[in-house]
Order: C-alpha cells, then sequence, then structure tokens
C-alpha cells in the first residue's frame, strides 16, 4: 500500500496541513491503549493526535502559551463518552474538535457548547487524514458563531457549521487574544444541580458498558449536569470499565489546590515547613521574595534562566507580593530508604497571578540530598517546562509565576524511582 | 476563451465547453431581451452606474443588481442573468483543476474532462452565490473562482481519499451530515433516513481500528459487530426512529451497511448527466422586474457598519474607495517585502504561478505540509499589517466572524499583487 503522506494532495493554496511523525502517532497510540472502551480508546487516540499537533503548533510555531485543561487520567475519562478537548491560550480557551470524516464536517458535540465549565471562546476543527498521517485545519470560530449560526441536530445532539461558515486558521494567531469573552461567546442556560441521588441513579444506568452511547441515553440538561463534575465522571468511567475507584487511583488524580490553602483548606499529607524540616528551613521559607530580594540566603543551582516557557513563566518577580504568603511542606518516599522534602511557597501578586516557589530538600535524618535526584516542572500533558539538578546536593530550587487556575506537575525522579504531584493555582 | 464586451452579452450567453475545449458563447433569446430593456429602462430613469457602458465598474453594479434581486425574488430572471455573467469564474475554475489534477497524478485519468469540471461548476453556483456578500468580499467573480475551485479540489480530493478507503473505512469516514445528504439524494425521506443514521453512529461507535494508522484499510467486521450493531439498533431505535422502523437483525444489518457504503462511493463519483440539470435558464417573469429597477439605488447606499474594512467595500466615492484600495496595497506589498525569503517564493508559486501546494512542494523540497504552515504564518503576518493599517485596534472588527473578510481580501490582493510581479 501506498503511504498516503507521499500521495500528492489537490489542496487549496490556503490549506493548512500538519504532518503527523511517525513516532508522535505511535506515541500517542501507546498512551491511548487501556484508557477505557474501545471506542474511549479510539477517541483518546484521535483527540491526542489532533491536540497535540495544535498545542505544539501554537506553542513552538506562535510562540503562545497553550497548556492542556486537563491531565491525561481525568481527560480519558471524558474520551470515554465524547469527543472534543480544551487547551488553555493564556486568558482564552481553545476547544479542538478532531474529525475523521472526508467530508469536512464541523461539528460539535453539545457537551463543549453547552456546558458552561466546558465551554471555549474557539473551536478548531482538525481533520484527520485515512492514514492518520496528517491532518489539516479545517477553520475555527466562536462559540457565538455556533450558538447563533450553528444548526443544532438533535439527533446526535451537536452543532454543526458548514466549512464556509468557518473562519480561516490564518487568522487564528494574529487575533485570537484580542477578543474578550462577551466577543466570543454568548451565555448559556446553567444546568441543574444534580442530588447525589439522582447522580447515583445516572451513573447506575449509564455506567452499564452495554450503553453504548451513553450521553443520549438520557436528557441533555441532566447529562450535561452529570459530567460536569470531576468525580462523577470519574464515577462513570470507573464503572463502564469494571473499575472501583480505588484510594491509589484517587490519588493519582488528586490535584493539590493551592489557591485554597489560602482559605485554610489543607490536605493533612502538607505540614507546616517547620514542622517538617525544622527551623532553619522555616527561616529561608519565610523569607519574603520580591523584587529587592529576588535570590534566596539557601539553595543551588536553578537550572532555569528567567525565561518564559509554555504557560507558566519561569522568571524572577516583577511585580510586588500582595496578600499573605503560604508554605506547605510534604513527605517524598522515592524508595524505601530514600525520602525527600518538598516545600510549595505560594505568593499571591498584585497581578492577579502567584509567584510559586518550590524547595527539595533532605528530611532531618538525612544529611544530603542523593546525588542524581532532580526535580521537573512539566505541564498536565506531561511536557517538561524546566528541570533542576543540586550541584552540592543540598536543596533544589525552582520558582516561577502561574495564572489563578493554571495546572502543573512536579515530579521528582531519582534514578528509576519517581514521585509526582499535581498542583492548581 | 473568448472575452465577452458587451454588457449584453455578459448578462445573456453561455460558455459552451465540450471535452476539454471553450467552444464559444451561446445566447440566449429571452436573456438578451430581457438585458435590452433593462439598459434601456435605466438610461431613461438615468440610474447612476447603470445607464452607460462604464467598463467594469458597471458591470459590476449590474452583477450586483441582479444579485440583490435575486435575493429578494429567487425565482426570478435575476438567477439566470446572474449564471450568465458568472461563466468565466466557473471555466476557469474547471480549467484549473482539470490541469492541476492532470500535474499531480500524470497517467491517471479522474474519469473528468474540463466539460464535466464545468458542469459541476455551474451546478456549485447558487451554493457559492448563497455563501457571497457583496459587503464583505470584493469582487463577485474572484469570489466565485475561488470558492467553485475550491469545491470542485474538495470534491476530487474526497474521491481521491476515498479511494484508499475500504467500504468500511468509509463508513467510518462519512458523517452523518454527509450521510444524510447522500439519502436525500437517493430521494430518501427524513423518516426513511433515521435508521441508516442509527445504523451509521453505532457502526462508527463499535467498529474501530486496532493499529495506529490502519484506519483506511479496515477489514471486513466479524460477525459479533453486525450482531452487536443490531441490538445496538434495536435498543436504540424507539428513540432515533419513528415508529414505522421495524427491528433488523444481523444479517440485514450487514446488508444495510453493505449498500450503504456503496452509496457513499456512488455520490463521489456523481455521472455528469445527474449534474446537468436545471443550470441556466429558468422560468422568471420579465416584466414584472422592470418595476424594480428604481430600487437599484439603494443597493449602494451606506450601510451603519463600523468596519473600515467592511466599509471600503461600501464607499461611494469612487476616488476615495481607489485611494484606499491603493494605500492598502501598499501597506501588503511593504509587509509582503518584509517576509523571508522561502515564505515569498512560497506565496509567489502558490499565488503568483498558482501553483497547488503539491507542486510548490515539488518546486522548493519542502514537504506540503510545510509548505501549508509556511503560506500559512505569512499570510498570518500580512493579515497583522492589514489590520494595522486600518487603523483601528483589531478587536473594532467586533465579530472575529467578520475576519472571513480580511482573509478573502488578503486572497484576491496576493494574486493580483503576485501575479503581476511574477508576469513582469
Amino acid at each position: 500500500m501506498r503511504a498516503i503522506s507521499t500521495e500528492p494532495l489537490l489542496m487549496d493554496a490556503s490549506d493548512w496541513l500538519l504532518e503527523i511523525p511517525e513516532d508522535l502517532r505511535q506515541q500517542v497510540w501507546n498512551r491511548s491503549r487501556d484508557q477505557g472502551s474501545p471506542a474511549g480508546c479510539w477517541r483518546s487516540y484521535v483527540n491526542g493526535l489532533a491536540a497535540t499537533l495544535l498545542q505544539d503548533l501554537i506553542r513552538l510555531d506562535y510562540g503562545q502559551p497553550a497548556v492542556a485543561w486537563l491531565g491525561q487520567s481525568q481527560q480519558r475519562e471524558i474520551f470515554e463518552v465524547v469527543t472534543g478537548s480544551a487547551i488553555a491560550l493564556g486568558a482564552h480557551r481553545l476547544i479542538v474538535i478532531p474529525t475523521e470524516a472526508l467530508d469536512d464536517d464541523c461539528s460539535v458535540p453539545q457537551e463543549w457548547v453547552d456546558i458552561p465549565s466546558w465551554k471555549g471562546d474557539y473551536y478548531a476543527f482538525v481533520q484527520l487524514s485515512p492514514c492518520e498521517s496528517y491532518v489539516r485545519i479545517l477553520g475555527y470560530a466562536t462559540h457565538r458563531q455556533l450558538k447563533t449560526q450553528g444548526e443544532y441536530d438533535a439527533f446526535d445532539r451537536g452543532y454543526n457549521l458548514s466549512i464556509n461558515q468557518l473562519i480561516s486558521w490564518d487568522s487564528f494567531e494574529p487575533t485570537y487574544a484580542n477578543y474578550s469573552a462577551d466577543q466570543t461567546q454568548v451565555a448559556v442556560e446553567p444546568l441543574p444541580e444534580l442530588s447525589p441521588a439522582q447522580a447515583e441513579s445516572l451513573l447506575q444506568r449509564l455506567g452499564n458498558p452495554a450503553q453504548v452511547m451513553p450521553r443520549l441515553e438520557v436528557p441533555f440538561a441532566q447529562w450535561g449536569a452529570l459530567i460536569a463534575l470531576p468525580q462523577w465522571r470519574q464515577q462513570l468511567w470507573c464503572d463502564r470499565c469494571g473499575l472501583q475507584p480505588t484510594p491509589s487511583r484517587q490519588a493519582v488524580a488528586a490535584v493539590t489546590k493551592l489557591s485554597s490553602w489560602l482559605q485554610g483548606e489543607i490536605h493533612a499529607a502538607w505540614q507546616g515547613v517547620e514542622l517538617l524540616l525544622g527551623p532553619t528551613q522555616f527561616a529561608r521559607s519565610n523569607r519574603s521574595p520580591g523584587p529587592d530580594s529576588p535570590d534566596f540566603s539557601r539553595g543551588h543551582s536553578p537550572a532555569l534562566e528567567p525565561r518564559s516557557i509554555d504557560g507558566l513563566e519561569v522568571r524572577a518577580v516583577t511585580d510586588s507580593s500582595v496578600g499573605e504568603k503560604i508554605s506547605r511542606a510534604k513527605r517524598l518516599e522515592l524508595a524505601p530508604e530514600v525520602e525527600v522534602a518538598l516545600s510549595v511557597t505560594m505568593v499571591p501578586l498584585e497581578s492577579g497571578d502567584h509567584q510559586v516557589m518550590l524547595y527539595l530538600d533532605p528530611l532531618p535524618d538525612f544529611p544530603r540530598l542523593p546525588d542524581d535526584i532532580e526535580l521537573h516542572l512539566l505541564s498536565e500533558t506531561g511536557e517538561i517546562l524546566g528541570q533542576a539538578k543540586a550541584a552540592s546536593s543540598e536543596t533544589i530550587r525552582m520558582q516561577f509565576r502561574a495564572a489563578a487556575g493554571e495546572r502543573f506537575d512536579v515530579s521528582v525522579l531519582c534514578g528509576e524511582a519517581s514521585v509526582r504531584e499535581s498542583f492548581e493555582i | 476563451m473568448r472575452p465577452r464586451k458587451a454588457l449584453v452579452e455578459q448578462f445573456s450567453t453561455f460558455a459552451q465547453v465540450a471535452d476539454d475545449q471553450f467552444q464559444g458563447w451561446r445566447a440566449d433569446p429571452r436573456l438578451k431581451l430581457s438585458m435590452v430593456k433593462q439598459l434601456e429602462l435605466a438610461a431613461s430613469s438615468s440610474l447612476d452606474g447603470l445607464a452607460a457602458e462604464g467598463g467594469v465598474e458597471t458591470e459590476q453594479r449590474w452583477a450586483l443588481y441582479w444579485y440583490e434581486l435575486w435575493q429578494s425574488q429567487p425565482s426570478s430572471v435575476a438567477k439566470a442573468h446572474l449564471f450568465a455573467y458568472l461563466q468565466e469564474p466557473c471555466y476557469w475554475a474547471a480549467r484549473e483543476v482539470a490541469q492541476k489534477y492532470v500535474s499531480l497524478h500524470p497517467g491517471q485519468s479522474s474519469g473528468y474532462c474540463t466539460g464535466d469540471y464545468f458542469q459541476m461548476a455551474m451546478a456549485a453556483l447558487p451554493d457559492a452565490l448563497g455563501q457571497f456578500r457583496p459587503d464583505r468580499s470584493s469582487q463577485v467573480k474572484s469570489f466565485i473562482q475561488i470558492f467553485i475551485s475550491s469545491r470542485l479540489k474538495a470534491l476530487l480530493r474526497q474521491s481521491k481519499l476515498a479511494d484508499f478507503c475500504t467500504p468500511w473505512a468509509l463508513l467510518r469516514k462519512t458523517s452523518k451530515r454527509r450521510m444524510g445528504q447522500v439519502l436525500t439524494a437517493l430521494g430518501l425521506s427524513l423518516d426513511q433516513q433515521q435508521p441508516y443514521l442509527a445504523l451509521l453512529l453505532g457502526f462508527q461507535e463499535l467498529y474501530l481500528p486496532v493499529h495506529a494508522g490502519g484506519s483506511a484499510r479496515l477489514p471486513k467486521p466479524e460477525g459479533e459487530l453486525w450482531q452487536s450493531l443490531a441490538g445496538f439498533y434495536n435498543q436504540r431505535r424507539s428513540s432515533w426512529c419513528s415508529p414505522g422502523a421495524g427491528a433488523l437483525d444481523a444479517a440485514q444489518v450487514e446488508d444495510r451497511l453493505i449498500k450503504m457504503a456503496q452509496w457513499v462511493r456512488n455520490y463521489l463519483y456523481p455521472s455528469i448527466d445527474s449534474i446537468n440539470r436545471g443550470i441556466a435558464g429558468e422560468e422568471g417573469d420579465v416584466g414584472e422586474i422592470q418595476d424594480r429597477i428604481t430600487s437599484a439605488n439603494c443597493l449602494f447606499s451606506d450601510g451603519n457598519n463600523p468596519d473600515l474594512l467592511t466599509s471600503l467595500m461600501e464607499i461611494d466615492d469612487h476616488g476615495e474607495r481607489q485611494q484606499q484600495l491603493a494605500e492598502m496595497t501598499q501597506v501588503l506589498a511593504q509587509a509582503y517585502g518584509q517576509l523571508d525569503g522561502e515564505s515569498q517564493r512560497v506565496l509567489a508559486l502558490l499565488y503568483g504561478d498558482r501553483l497547488s501546494q503539491m507542486e510548490v512542494s515539488r518546486r522548493t523540497n519542502l514537504s506540503q505540509a510545510t509548505v501549508s504552515r509556511r503560506a500559512g504564518r505569512a499570510r498570518g503576518n500580512l493579515q497583522k499589517a492589514m489590520l494595522a493599517w486600518s487603523e483601528q485596534p483589531v478587536n473594532r472588527i467586533s465579530d472575529p466572524d467578520k475576519l472571513k473578510s480580511v482573509t478573502n481580501m488578503l486572497e484576491d490582493w496576493l494574486e493580483l499583487y503576485l501575479s503581476q510581479s511574477t508576469h513582469d
């Protein structure tokens, strides 16, 4: 069989094509296995390709921040029942809708349009080629366009546009940031709040994998209300895969919400720094960061130059801090005899962003950090945004700046062992 | 193709294209009479712009006039006049696509000749005109040519891609919307379509590729699949289909899916006979329209659109409009000059020489995807310059939807500018 990538394609001069490198295709395929039902795995694959390529285009070619809305484990719960994913572009939100159809179909599942917490500013339509060797960006539309010009189809609950109604992808980079939400979006009906009993009864019915398309089985308002909430989404996924939500899986999915710390909601695993490390480190973490003291008395080798990487800005603080900062530390067990302390300090800034500082310290029982230990800062899709090693094995430090609601992961690696923590501002 | 000069001829004759040759212009006597009368009327009422033989400007005003009339009276003779006027863009789009196909697939026949493409182009005209916005696009002819050439390419591309697909893959790669079009073309009512659409969605959910890169070569499903699909269908039937739709067993389901795949493939290779109907010269009441000519003035009155690029199209004053266009051209030419050499080369080949992305890819040793990406970003940069020039912050184009007109204008400009500079 001929590879279609070498097959000449009759395209318009204005068509956008992105190649799918063979290794990416295989990587996304492997990652998509065992993510749920066969249809869920397939959606995970198709969406994975589309979202990765678009995210790379925006990040690498346009030099703009682009961060996946959800991590892999939460995303697969969505793919189990519906296609589409969301990318945060600073303050804007882009929904990526892949299509396999050869016929330039532009249909958005209702979930991405009418669930208030899911809807986006922009919707990009990405067509996968028959042999999965390239994608074609058909164009994009705003939420407002979908709601005002789109044709709603009750049969499969989707908003349809024709390809002629889409805006050329050419315009996206020059203009996307210029529009505010009230220009790109229209208000949608709030969804009803489900009682736990209602949710339970829906889950009982829709959690049965024999229901091939659960999204179409109950009225949209109920369905939307159910899957808008992460815990029910997770439950639905577990039920359909025949799994019980185990504590360990929950632990994987658990995200530490740093802004909740400011309200005093702190999980017991996160202790006071002094409690875990003793007074010396506490004194360090208690020092106020700011333009006058961008550096810290202790700690070495921040491998990160002040620069902007991805959605998270890794650089020195330029605006002044406002409000209380907060620090907490957690004991991480890398191996039976290898334990370290990860401390997180968060400072709310005037601009509404937050300065985040990460420290990796030896616990009081250990004289120093293991030699080969590394601290990685990752996007929630697992992409490395920054990494640091300890030169003197005393402390690793990393600081960056993040906007409200932004997600990131921190991974501590030591030889074969690694521990990963997920955070949200 | 011999150019048509007189206004009467432009709005009342049709191109004769046989095989790959333009044969001549065939006059439609009824349209000719109608046009002559309209011209007389315009002269006697001394309507500005419509009366005299004033070259391109007058021609375009007449086109707009028929366009507006066709919008308000779809069954009038206006449509036929408009179709007559738009013969050239249909012909050039057909020729372009025929030539590009040969150059991309040497030695392979698409099964169609220029004449066939021309018929397809004419069949696409109503859709093309449906997309045309006089206040947003520049010239109706260039808009129609771009639209139709793009439509023809999509048709060819889709049938070419479908050739790679097994029937089962093709079913996975057919949208519900397209299936509906196929079934409508076969004469099925919406009620009759529902069972087929339900089967299509069920099939797509249940029959999935099992390795990466294999979705085009999907083999025939095992018997179990038909069993599950029948189960799915019988369960969903009550909510998706009208009460008349009976239960199906696995064999019936398989049978239907096989037929559906065949129908989709046939739809992608339309026979010319099926296209070749009702293209021009529909009956319309000539007399009734004559009263309407007095309303022609309102066509050119100012809309209250604040967007500069939009109002640019509506500037009444010929001189002012020309000046704005000249300014914009200068800004764009300057922005073009600031692009890197490779981007310029790619754009020149795409728009100046009107080569396809694939041909450009061969000439530049870049992949087709890189060509498309390079060109896309370059156009993005030109757009930035254009928006900056409009002296209003971009966000004053209050609706992102209107960016489409910017894209259209830019492509028009690129073709004009680069075809001049390459042929100088």
